[in-house]
């Protein structure tokens, strides 16, 4: 190889590994602003999944209620004679609300005065099987000062279904009627 | 020529012969060598002598006699060796009795002297010396790659084949090799491992005026040895096979310079042998007057094949640099954006028919969720653990405990129950069970005065399904 073009070989390996030095000390700071932008995004996309699974969840919750043969949710008046023995129960529907696809919420008060407490489980465990389900929000139990095992039984339940009622503006309805 | 050698044949010319040895680096790092007879150099010679051995990687290497040529330790007033460096070649200039750039030099040694300045041991010939060696050379077929200075490699091997004895007290001894070749006699002088001077003398032509050769060699020894210094004499080339020659001349130097005589085994092929193992192998003093202008074509076009290759590798390292670059770039690159699409598809899931703003993506999605959270919680909640269950646990509690509720109100995540108890200790049970269900529980009792009843009322939290 003649001296000239040796000399030309090693000022364009030179020129090209310079070019390649340089190229990598660009590329490795701007890896690691990247990086920074990566990681960020990665928390971002993470809170995103998260929020994703928790709709998911609720997603295939309201599925399994809209796959219900029966959509409507059982009288409690009904179940309250058929568990509950020697008391009527006082029922009042406290409010209700719109849900999604035609779904609406609502929750009741139901009152056993005088009613033999042991039989409150009961009537919770039958209301709780039906599908849709009531749910207790909320229970106030009080005993009798009269006699042993007697006592007042307030109790909040509160079932999804679609029944159909009309409900005022905001989805909101408190009424004071009763329904026995 | 491979920067490393693994063949080498050191060629030594003898008046109007040459000793030629073939030598071999073995895979161990050993020197193995074998002088190759007549027939085998003119075979060699006839399969294209040097221009075969360039070829397959094999090294040919000549000496420069010492009549030609000149050893020199030059001493600098630097400390500095980097210093001494520049300032040498104007000493030498000093020194030589013709003009520096007239001769090829290399400086093969430096030393510190004990005043700390640097000592430089310069190897020097003029160029017509070098081309007439090199002319000689080919004359007899041969065109050495290398050319290494005679006295130098001389010196070397005797430290190779004869180390010399260690001494703990005292100076290094001196030691004086005496080359016997044809025509002349290479005399060369050091003390312990350092490398003195070397000298050369035509050798007389009948056995009759071997008396001359000693005056002349103890004229030169007088200059360069202390008066009745311990000497170890060694003895080598063509001649130093004849013992009368030999003892003569060990016989009138001991009498001047007490020593042992030791003859070099194969004393012929010693020049030769040292040749080969000079270019074979790293060490000390070792030098090539074949420079420059009288460069090898073998040695240049090697020496331009390793530039060659080594612009290539640092070619490719650019390349292969720069390609990881930007691969590296347009892979960080493509990931980002990949994660960021992921968030947008999913922020549209979560949040359809939204405008959403680049960097806004949870806070527009949180405030979508929140609109739809409610619409869809109780069909979640309805999955969750009852009330009712918790209900039972804590009425099984109360009647574990044995105490007896007169008031109960259950919430998710809150319960408040009074009643009463026979015993003061029922309560601290109650409590208890009440907390194994994961309630914080405040509990309150109040001493029995008119009733014989204790009263209690909790108030506990936590512990929701």
């Amino acid at each position: 190889m003649k001296p000239k073009a040796l000399f030309i070989l090693q000022a364009c390996a030179l020129a090209v590994f310079l070019a390649g030095v340089l190229a990598s000390i660009a590329t490795i700071r701007q890896n690691l602003d990247l990086r920074g932008k990566i990681r960020n995004k990665m928390e971002t996309l993470a809170q995103l999944v998260a929020m994703k699974q928790t709709r998911d969840r609720h997603q295939a919750a309201l599925r399994v209620f809209e796959g219900l043969s029966n959509t409507s949710p059982v009288s409690l008046a009904s179940l309250g004679h058929a568990t509950v023995t020697n008391a009527l129960p006082e029922i009042r529907e406290r409010e209700s609300r719109n849900l999604t696809v035609g779904w609406t919420l609502r929750q009741m008060e139901v009152v056993f005065s005088e009613v033999n407490l042991s039989q409150i489980p009961g009537f919770l465990q039958a209301v709780e099987m039906q599908r849709p389900p009531w749910r207790l929000v909320e229970c106030t139990l009080a005993s009798s000062r009269q006699a042993d095992g007697l006592g007042r039984a307030v109790l909040i339940l509160e079932a999804a279904g679609k029944t159909g009622r009309q409900t005022t503006e905001g989805g909101r309805r408190t009424t004071d009627n009763k329904t026995h | 020529m491979p920067s490393r050698p693994r063949v080498c044949y050191g060629v030594a010319l003898s008046g109007s012969a040459a000793v030629t040895v073939r030598a071999w680096r073995s895979s161990g790092g050993t020197v193995r060598q074998a002088v190759l007879t007549k027939g085998e150099t003119a075979a060699r010679r006839s399969a294209g002598g040097l221009a075969e051995s360039a070829r397959s990687g094999d090294v040919t290497v000549g000496c420069l006699a010492v009549q030609e040529s000149l050893t020199l330790w030059l001493n600098s007033p630097l400390v500095s060796r980097a210093k001494a460096e520049k300032v040498l070649p104007s000493l030498l200039d000093i020194q030589l009795p013709f003009p520096v750039e007239d001769c090829m030099y290399r400086f093969v040694e430096f030393r510190r002297t004990p005043e700390g300045t640097i000592s430089a041991l310069v190897c020097a010939a003029r160029r017509e010396a070098i081309q007439a060696c090199l002319e000689r050379y080919q004359a007899q077929g041969t065109d050495p790659m290398l050319l290494d200075h005679e006295g130098l490699a001389l010196w070397t091997q005797s430290l190779v084949e004869r180390p010399p004895a260690e001494s703990r007290r005292g100076p290094a001894p001196y030691r004086v090799l005496i080359c016997l070749a044809d025509d002349h006699a290479t005399l060369v002088i050091g003390c312990g491992e350092r490398y003195g001077n070397a000298h050369s003398l035509q050798m007389p032509s009948s056995p009759m005026s071997n008396d001359d050769l000693v005056n002349r060699l103890q004229l030169i020894l007088h200059a360069d040895l202390p008066a009745g210094v311990g000497v170890q004499w060694l003895f080598c080339g063509a001649r130093a096979g004849e013992a009368a020659v030999v003892d003569a001349l060990y016989r009138s130097l001991t009498s001047v310079w007490p020593g042992t005589l030791t003859l070099i085994e194969k004393p012929a092929s010693f020049l030769a042998r040292a040749l080969c193992v000079r270019a074979l192998k790293r060490g000390p003093l070792r030098c090539n007057l074949r420079q420059q202008t009288f460069t090898h074509p073998a040695v240049r076009r090697a020496a331009d094949g390793r530039a060659r290759a080594a612009a290539v590798g640092i070619l490719i390292a650019g390349i292969l640099l720069a390609g990881f670059s930007l691969t590296s770039r347009l892979l960080g690159e493509r990931r980002f954006n990949r994660i960021k699409s992921e968030i947008a598809a999913v922020a549209g899931e979560l949040a359809p028919g939204v405008t959403i703003p680049y960097g806004r993506e949870i806070p527009e999605v949180q405030k979508a969720w929140e609109k739809q959270v409610s619409q869809t919680a109780p069909f979640i909640d309805a999955f969750a653990p009852s009330l009712a269950v918790r209900l039972a646990e804590v009425i099984k509690a109360g009647q574990a405990s044995d105490v007896r509720f007169e008031t109960l109100s259950l919430r998710r995540n809150s319960l408040i129950l009074t009643g009463v108890t026979e015993d003061w200790d029922q309560c601290g049970q109650l409590e208890q069970r009440l907390k194994a269900l994961g309630y914080t529980v405040k509990l309150e009792r109040q001493e029995a005065v008119a009733e014989t009843e204790v009263r209690f009322t909790v108030n506990a939290e936590g512990g929701g399904p």
